[in-house]
């Protein structure tokens, strides 16, 4: 009951509460809630550990421009997902933007580049093969293929976080299924010839 | 009579998670191979590691938009559009002090991308200066009123707890607390020292019991981050005018005020291109080689790597 009287007086010493104020408290409170949700999303679309930390910063950013406009009509997840898919895809076209530029867009040389490493992923456990299988995907099936196979989240909480029909989540899942197998099949291949003593 | 099943349209039956087709002798109907299914299963964690949520948030704070700013006004536009009218101002003065910009951005690819980021920064940052000078209290007392608090408080946000800890100014100066006292009754009104009188003195900061609400502490730290990002934003700014030895003196003071400041890499990560860019080398690369036995795997080391040499 102190604490009530405190706080009726702090009401009155306060500077005057400005929406600003409310702005921030309710923008905490979402960052609070939604911190590891939101890091969590933007590295299983692809953003690398050493850009996560920034890739939030801009997710949040947006968050705190848009707050006003988010009427609860979608979850709050499925309004944050759909921000970090965009700053997730912002950052994936730069990612390949830098990469053409650096490699001239020379596929053959791509190739081997993946291949080395697809080798490299032998020694670490396919971790990179994994990521660099995701990362042919095309951004929309590698976010239900994620949120199926490592998030395990059911059919309909996928369709209902990225707002799109159920239908449309299945479909994605096959295309996105067949693409990962092509393109460790295709690293495997690769992989064997090198280890054949045929580098080039 | 066949009801319309209500959901799922087109696919016959949910997939089955490659995973879990583990388990299931039938597994090979979604043909996850051994190889596909060990690969699904070496997917790396992908949690934040311990202190990021209060890192970020300390970063983020630094770049919202002026208290005072159009509150969910046009979204964007409002936001943005104060943004670049700041920017539009700051460009005016910066341009008269250097031509230096753009040179020294065109130099190194890495200074480009921090006076970009820095650009965005400081241009909100000064927005906030110009349109709230809000009558910010001396603030070299504002950790007094933080001192009681923090111990108690926040299990999460160890970093910035520290700072408040370790803030080296005298923590019970009878003057300081009256007046940090003077302060809170502006900033922090629900602050529970009402007991204590302001010449209680000393004796009021033992006084100042555990239950410090957590809000309080969450928001006078949140004033202080706020505060310290505003200088360094500052401090940016003038490197980014070209003024290097300037921003060095302003890093250095920020150093002084908040010595474990959530912002600490920032700060000396933009010391040690200060000192790069006044010449002393020497000493850059020194500190560079300190920040990056300190913060080994810091968003900034790689950046800082550019000076160690």
């Amino acid at each position: 009951m102190t604490g009530q009287s405190t706080s009726s007086e702090a009401v009155l010493n306060a500077p005057p509460p400005s929406a600003a104020m409310e702005r921030i408290a309710s923008f905490k409170e979402v960052y609070d809630e939604h911190f590891r949700f939101v890091w969590r999303s933007l590295r299983r679309l692809g953003v690398p550990e050493s850009d996560v930390a920034d890739a939030v910063q801009d997710v949040f950013l947006v968050v705190h421009r848009r707050l006003g406009e988010f009427e609860g009509r979608s979850k709050v997840t499925t309004w944050l997902y759909g921000i970090c898919y965009r700053v997730a895809r912002d950052r994936r076209r730069l990612a390949h933007v830098r990469r053409r530029s650096d490699d001239d867009g020379q596929i053959d040389e791509r190739i081997d580049e993946r291949a080395d490493v697809a080798a490299a992923a032998e020694r670490r456990q396919g971790l990179e093969l994994l990521e660099s299988s995701l990362d042919e995907m095309p951004l929309e099936q590698r976010s239900v293929f994620t949120l199926f196979e490592l998030d395990t989240m059911g059919g309909d909480a996928i369709a209902e976080m990225l707002d799109i029909p159920l239908g449309t989540v299945y479909s994605r899942l096959r295309i996105a299924r067949e693409q990962f197998r092509r393109s460790l099949s295709r690293m495997q291949a690769r992989d064997r010839f090198r280890a054949a003593g045929g580098e080039r | 009579m066949n009801a319309p099943r209500p959901r799922r349209p087109p696919p016959p039956r949910p997939p089955r998670r490659l995973l879990d087709a583990l388990d299931a002798p039938d597994a090979l109907d979604d043909g996850a191979s051994p190889l596909e299914r060990d690969l699904l299963r070496s997917a790396p964690s992908i949690d934040p590691p311990a202190g990021a949520q209060a890192r970020v948030w300390a970063a983020v704070l630094t770049k919202l938009p002026p208290l005072s700013g159009p509150p969910g006004g046009p979204g964007d536009g409002g936001a943005s559009a104060a943004g670049k009218a700041a920017a539009a101002g700051k460009t005016a003065v910066a341009v008269k002090g250097a031509g230096a910009i753009g040179a020294i951005g065109a130099g190194a690819g890495l200074l480009k991308s921090v006076l970009i980021g820095a650009g965005g920064a400081v241009a909100l940052i000064a927005t906030y200066t110009a349109v709230a000078p809000a009558p910010r209290p001396e603030p070299v007392q504002r950790p007094v009123a933080v001192v009681a608090a923090p111990v108690v408080a926040s299990p999460q946000a160890g970093r910035i707890d520290e700072r408040a800890v370790r803030a080296p100014e005298p923590v019970a100066s009878p003057a300081a607390l009256a007046n940090a006292n003077a302060n809170a009754d502006r900033r922090v009104p629900s602050e529970p020292r009402a007991t204590a009188g302001a010449g209680a003195g000393a004796g009021a900061v033992e006084a100042v019991p555990a239950p410090a609400p957590v809000e309080v502490v969450e928001r006078e730290r949140e004033t202080m981050l706020r505060e310290e990002g505003r200088l360094v934003g500052e401090a940016r700014d003038s490197l980014r005018r070209g003024d290097a030895t300037g921003a060095l003196a302003q890093l250095e003071q920020i150093r002084a005020r908040f010595p474990g400041g959530a912002l600490a890499q920032e700060r000396e990560a933009l010391a040690i291109e200060a000192l790069a860019r006044s010449g002393q080398r020497a000493a850059a690369s020194n500190r560079a080689a300190a920040f990056l036995r300190a913060y080994p795997t810091s968003q900034l080391a790689e950046r800082v790597q550019e000076f160690a040499k």
